[in-house]
């Protein structure tokens, strides 16, 4: 089935290039291609605005897969570590050297481009945390010592940016790392007893969450509460859905978006604006193509050598998983208000770099799938 | 190699686990994906026409539009009450780039005007920032035309056209228009122009009366707002109803004349036209110019029309009510002569009348004549000629309060004359049943006499006295009193006739003798020439003349304080051949009607016996 040369792992540049999986980049075209028509529609129709930034995004964005294409697996894998430190010394850097907009610090500006590394940790943490469980595969990873390093991993980035506040990215960071240790085949009780822990923390963590995320949850609960305040939004967005109906408003003709019922519509709520102008068809069209992608990102994972290339592989596609649910429930009043963008309709620069970083990782451990690598010699 | 088998197995089974964990992973996803599409299709499926619904809500809104007022026309064709231009300055705080420099550069551009800088930032930044707030209203045009020539250095600042009531005519015609202004919050429940902004509703006067007529029938527009309340476009319109228009039959001229007649003093002249029942003034003084409340009224104006003590907002032509004096005699005469008293028939005036009254120590009480030392012998003519009291006093023990109060009831006395005013007034027609029903007494027949005289109980108003002359006059003929043009004139009835003409005739050379011939108490102010007036005069108390009194002397009028002095009344028609006027007049606290109320009557006439009359009729209404 496979020629012998895959074995060697050495592989030149146009035999990657060969490799790559080309449907799920059209995929993502097609994603991205919605993304621009309502993006225009929150334009009122203007070009220059949001859907060019938003165009130039994406390009750099597939720049980034397939240059993370060309590079030979083994140097990701020995990099896994340093790569995830220096996110997290920048994460941690932030509150001096960064830049604070509406209330909250994530954004570090180098060059005049704006970037959030709390969008990127997510990614930088599974490479780690993959790393982490190819190196001790084999050893017994259910020992409680194990499961010291990989959650230390885990709960640095959660509680940095969970403090910045932001409690969205906080979840999908955290959310996310449970992939790998999924995958990794820790045992069941482990998530059992975890999740019981996680309940029980709550009253813990309410304890730090700030008055408006605590206003967002006791909306979430409870939104006609305050119709006019903090579950305004979530009404609005409801209403903008629900009357879009089976075939929508039509293109550039939705009233709660045009008429500025709805918030953040080119960032967290463009899942709203496009459901009220394409209906029930569109957004349903939408959320199999997620799906599509999500199933055959799994599949690709499992046919990877490596355990680290598994790892990742599946750490990268639940993270999108994560923020295509998150995203889309929130607008949908499933749940409360965390502020997730979704994945290529969204106009966030930071989160389409590193989601599109993602896929090229992904493609990166497909195209090395043959690929052997040494258990690392960090740990 | 068995430690390399055992690494394999391992991995084998490692990769089981994966594949497996993955699959349970990717069921999981799906089953999330699948919960997450149920929930699309509720909201977008199964509640998308409540949620229709909502969004239209959201985003259309409703407004009234305010139809323009009806205009009032006088008998000429001309409007006595419209609608005119008024002039504003308003603001538009998104507009201003600095609200403290731009309400500053306005003082300068209108000096006159200095606006109070706080208050006016306070009431702009509560209104919406896109929403034009007047801050300056009823310019003048001179400063309107500086506004619009400044506007350069006044960014965010317009000029703003609107609409208010105008009354040409000012205060000569106001109790009769009436005024508009705020709708008050007893109106809001059956006055649908409550839910606008700055309507106004008529207050008193035909703007009252006919307020909803005039106001007309609101309209309403749909206009699509985004969620800033801010109008994107006009979706639907429904037009509104104009306000109807009415013409009425006051000769605005003869208002005028009658009202600067009237300056300085407090009473009101009706004038009537005795064939058709139209009256063509009613002025009422001391006035007040209506324009003023158009513009909102100041409180120190409106609290010193309220405490003024000449009344200035009733209108005494309908409002108030006086006892109408001998006004009244003709219809007592009219009583007499219905019950069979010949016109020949004398009766000897002393000065004084003496009725038996047990309840008295002398058990006399005496009925005195206006005239001390008595008219001698008197009869009908000579009675209304000279006013003699003591005439009617025996006339009236004959014929009985009854029979005096249902003829004074037939000719218009003791109800309301236009049916149309809310503020009009029905006096009071004395007679048995009234007092017994009213007052739970016995009618005693001292107070038959006095109301011979027009006295005790009786209360009249000016335009129903007048009234009552012009059916004397007319030949009798029943009149329906008009102020509106109406379109229901058009079927004449064949007109009911009140008395009999032989008995009018007797009045009415009585009357023009008390006019025209020397001793009659209007004789002074006669008209010379070929059309005369006739009339009655009258005089009516307002304090008890005490015995003692009569013994010292009756203190003169001008030397009582004001509100004590007789009404002075003159109630007459004109010409006196051929009546075509029936002019009433009373001036309160004027003193005798021959001095105070005859002259002003007699200057009506010779100004209606001049004047041309122009009549246009323009506008006919269905009210």
């Amino acid at each position: 089935m496979f020629n012998s040369s895959f074995s060697s792992g050495n592989l030149s540049y146009s035999e990657r290039l060969k490799r790559i999986n080309y449907f799920i980049i059209f995929l993502i075209l097609v994603l991205f291609s919605f993304g621009l028509l309502a993006l225009y529609s929150v334009a009122e129709g203007d070009f220059n605005s949001w859907p060019k930034n938003h165009l130039y995004r994406f390009l750099i964005g597939l720049l980034l897969i397939f240059f993370l294409c060309m590079i030979d697996i083994k140097l990701i894998f020995k990099f896994a570590y340093p790569i995830f430190f220096l996110n997290i010394l920048v994460l941690a850097l932030i509150p001096f050297i960064g830049t604070e907009t509406f209330g909250a610090t994530r954004w570090i500006k180098i060059g005049g481009i704006s970037l959030q590394p709390s969008e990127f940790v997510k990614y930088t943490l599974i490479l780690a945390l993959a790393k982490y469980y190819h190196s001790i595969q084999d050893v017994n990873i259910n020992s409680l010592t194990r499961l010291l390093i990989p959650i230390v991993f885990v709960i640095v980035p959660t509680l940095i940016v969970f403090i910045q506040p932001d409690l969205g990215t906080a979840l999908v960071i955290a959310l996310g790392s449970l992939s790998i240790f999924w995958a990794a085949g820790l045992s069941y009780r482990y998530f059992i007893s975890g999740g019981l822990i996680g309940l029980l923390s709550i009253p813990i963590a309410w304890q730090f969450l700030r008055e408006y995320q605590k206003e967002r949850v006791f909306t979430f609960f409870n939104p006609e509460r305050d119709p006019l305040g903090n579950g305004y939004h979530i009404l609005q967005s409801k209403i903008a859905l629900g009357s879009g109906g089976f075939f929508g408003k039509g293109f550039l003709d939705g009233t709660q978006s045009h008429l500025n019922f709805l918030p953040e519509m080119h960032n967290d709520f463009i899942f709203t604006m496009f459901g009220e102008e394409f209906g029930f068809l569109g957004s349903i069209f939408l959320i199999i193509i997620y799906l599509i992608i999500i199933l055959l990102s799994f599949r690709m994972a499992i046919v990877s050598k490596s355990l680290f290339s598994r790892y990742l592989s599946i750490g990268v596609t639940f993270v999108f998983s994560l923020y295509v649910l998150i995203n889309i429930s929130m607008v949908m009043g499933l749940i409360p208000v965390v502020g997730v963008p979704l994945p290529f309709l969204s106009y966030g620069g930071s989160s389409t770099l590193a989601i599109m970083g993602g896929f090229g990782l992904l493609m990166n451990c497909y195209i090395h799938q043959r690929t052997n690598l040494e258990k690392g010699d960090f740990f | 190699m068995f430690d390399k088998k055992k690494y394999i197995s391992k991995s084998e089974n490692a990769d089981k686990q994966i594949s497996r964990r993955t699959m349970i992973l990717s069921i999981g996803l799906t089953g999330v994906f699948a919960l997450m599409s149920s929930r699309l299709a509720y909201l977008q499926l199964y509640r998308h026409r409540d949620y229709k619904s909502l969004s239209d809500e959201n985003r259309i809104t409703h407004r009234l539009i305010q139809p323009s007022r009806g205009v009032i026309y006088n008998t000429q064709g001309k409007p006595i009450a419209n609608n005119i231009e008024s002039y504003h300055a308003s603001i538009i705080l998104e507009e201003v780039s600095d609200i403290n420099k731009a309400l500053e550069s306005l003082n300068l551009v209108l000096p006159e005007k200095q606006i109070d800088i706080d208050k006016t930032i306070k009431k702009i930044k509560k209104s919406k920032k896109f929403v034009p707030v007047q801050i300056i209203d009823n310019l003048s045009w001179d400063e309107f035309a500086r506004l619009n020539s400044n506007l350069y250095r006044l960014k965010g600042v317009f000029p703003s056209v609107g609409y208010k009531r105008f009354y040409p005519e000012k205060d000569s015609h106001a109790h009769l228009l009436g005024y508009i202004s705020d709708i008050a919050k007893e109106e809001y429940q059956e006055n649908p122009f409550s839910k606008l902004n700055n309507a106004k509703s008529g207050k008193i006067g035909i703007e009252k009366s006919l307020d909803k007529e005039l106001r007309g029938q609101l309209g309403s527009k749909s206009i699509e707002i985004n969620a800033f309340g801010r109008e994107i476009r006009e979706l639907k319109r429904i037009e509104g109803k104009v306000g109807k228009s009415v013409q009425l039959t006051i000769d605005s001229d003869v208002q005028n004349f009658c009202f600067d007649l009237l300056k300085g003093l407090s009473g009101s002249i009706s004038v009537i036209d005795v064939s058709t029942g139209n009256y063509i003034a009613l002025a009422s003084a001391p006035a007040f110019d209506p324009n003023k409340f158009s513009d909102g009224i100041s409180l120190s104006d409106w609290q010193s029309l309220l405490s003024n003590k000449y009344k200035p907002l009733i209108n005494k032509s309908i409002s108030s009510f006086y006892p109408p004096g001998s006004t009244i005699k003709p219809l007592v005469a009219l009583a007499a002569l219905e019950s069979g008293i010949s016109p020949n028939e004398t009766f000897s005036c002393s000065g004084k009348h003496e009725v038996e009254d047990t309840s008295l120590e002398s058990g006399i009480k005496t009925f005195h004549c206006w005239k001390k030392d008595g008219h001698k012998e008197v009869n009908m003519n000579k009675a209304i000629k000279v006013s003699c009291d003591v005439y009617f006093y025996h006339i009236a023990r004959r014929v009985g309060i009854d029979k005096i109060a249902e003829v004074c009831r037939r000719f218009g006395l003791g109800e309301e004359v236009f049916d149309l005013f809310y503020e009009e007034q029905t006096g009071i027609v004395p007679d048995k049943k009234w007092k017994r029903t009213t007052l739970g007494k016995k009618w005693l027949i001292g107070e038959t006499l006095v109301s011979a005289i027009g006295q005790s109980y009786f209360l009249s108003t000016s335009s129903q006295l007048s009234l009552a002359f012009a059916q004397i006059v007319n030949g009798g003929k029943k009149i329906k009193p008009q102020l509106i043009y109406r379109n229901d004139e058009k079927d004449i009835k064949i007109p009911t006739l009140l008395a009999a003409q032989s008995h009018l005739k007797i009045l009415m050379k009585a009357l023009d003798n008390a006019t025209n011939e020397p001793g009659g108490t209007s004789y002074r102010s006669r008209i010379l020439g070929e059309k005369k007036m006739a009339g009655k005069t009258g005089t009516s108390q307002v304090r008890v003349i005490t015995e003692k009194e009569r013994e010292e002397g009756i203190i003169k009028n001008k030397d009582l304080p004001w509100n004590k002095r007789d009404h002075g009344l003159f109630v007459g028609y004109g010409p006196s051949d051929k009546p075509k006027y029936a002019i009433s007049v009373i001036i309160e606290h004027g003193g005798s009607g021959s001095k105070a109320a005859a002259p002003i009557a007699s200057k009506i006439f010779k100004y209606l016996f001049r004047k041309k009359m122009d009549i246009k009729q323009s506008v006919i209404i269905n009210v």
